[in-house]
């Protein structure tokens, strides 16, 4: 069994633009990530956790 | 609140981060960048063929990611945690968290959170502090540990989407068509989790207060296996076969992703939730 040529198809894969659920993933992740962060790093900052 | 910290990271920001580069800056296709991004960012090879799995990538591809994924954990094992002993010795847990945050796969990350804790009580006792061994290897894997239970839910979210919005093949994809991608070893993690905790929660206190022991004699032979298993990659590390296989390009995304933010994210992170919070000291 031939084994793919993984160079020669990365180096000529036909671009695939970015899909406009592929740009609501990353956009939401990032959006709800950070926010998310945000509320935790205030709680561990006014309600500090400790062993 | 720190293991959610961690989940959020690597599932939302490291994921978004790293996908968009990959496709944006690199040109990778969706079958490449996907995997990819879930290797750098989540844990390595589960990660990566979990996520190969979902979206119905070729199996040479999470191989490949798998592959290069291995072979920076052991480059990153070996800086990280003399920059961590360098820089962070004052804050002990800050390190083992980053070492968490920052090391892909598993055995990689507890290896380096426990070289990570051999040079942290090393350089405090030469100061003065004794801290009690266990806490920054813990840390480490405690963070670890709860980045990993998600992979089951992101290779779910990831298949939904990929079924539904990508490789749409029909009008309205059915439930098995996810099934049939979803990675079935999560069950085995998920398996696992539940077993360990019933077993912690049931455990009375008589057997409990063995269990320190029979870790110090389990710990013997992880540090065998550990040794061995890098050991392992290192003889079985074709790095110009791999460089054959066009690795360079992937090699690429993982150097920008890892030193431009991983790291540094990381070690924001692992700041703001575990700054001022130090091991007990011994004795």
């Amino acid at each position: 069994m031939s084994q793919p040529d993984i160079r020669t198809e990365l180096q000529r894969a036909a671009p695939e633009p970015l899909l406009p659920v592929e740009k609501n993933l990353i956009g939401f992740s990032l959006g709800i990530g950070l926010v998310l962060l945000v509320v935790l790093a205030v709680v561990n900052y006014f309600v500090p956790a400790t062993f | 609140m720190r293991g959610v910290a961690a989940i959020i990271e690597a599932y939302l920001i490291y994921w978004a981060v790293v996908y968009f580069v990959a496709r944006k800056w690199f040109g990778f296709n969706r079958e490449w960048a996907a995997p990819l991004a879930s290797g750098i960012s989540i844990c390595g090879v589960s990660a990566a063929i979990a996520t190969g799995g979902a979206i119905r990538a070729r199996p040479i591809i999470p191989v490949l990611v798998s592959s290069l994924v291995v072979i920076f954990a052991v480059v990153e094992v070996l800086i990280l945690p003399f920059l961590a002993q360098t820089f962070l010795w004052q804050e002990p847990l800050v390190a083992g968290a980053w070492i968490g945050l920052a090391v892909k796969t598993d055995g990689a990350a507890v290896a380096g959170g426990g070289i990570t804790e051999s040079l942290i009580l090393a350089k405090s006792a030469a100061e003065g502090v004794t801290y009690q061994p266990g806490w920054i290897l813990g840390t480490t894997a405690t963070v670890k540990v709860f980045i990993d239970i998600f992979i089951g839910i992101w290779a779910f979210v990831l298949g939904y989407i990929w079924t539904n919005h990508i490789n749409v093949t029909s009008d309205k994809a059915k439930i098995v068509e996810i099934w049939q991608r979803f990675p079935k070893f999560i069950l085995g993690f998920v398996l696992t989790f539940v077993v360990g905790l019933y077993l912690a929660l049931g455990t009375p206190a008589d057997v409990a207060s063995k269990v320190p022991v029979a870790i110090g004699e389990a710990n013997t032979f992880r540090v065998i296996f550990f040794i061995l298993t890098f050991f392992s990659i290192g003889v079985l590390s074709n790095f110009k076969k791999l460089w054959q296989e066009g690795i360079g390009k992937l090699a690429a995304v993982y150097i920008i992703s890892l030193f431009g933010f991983v790291i540094w994210v990381g070690l924001i992170i692992s700041w703001l939730f575990f700054s001022g919070v130090k091991p007990p000291l011994a004795g």
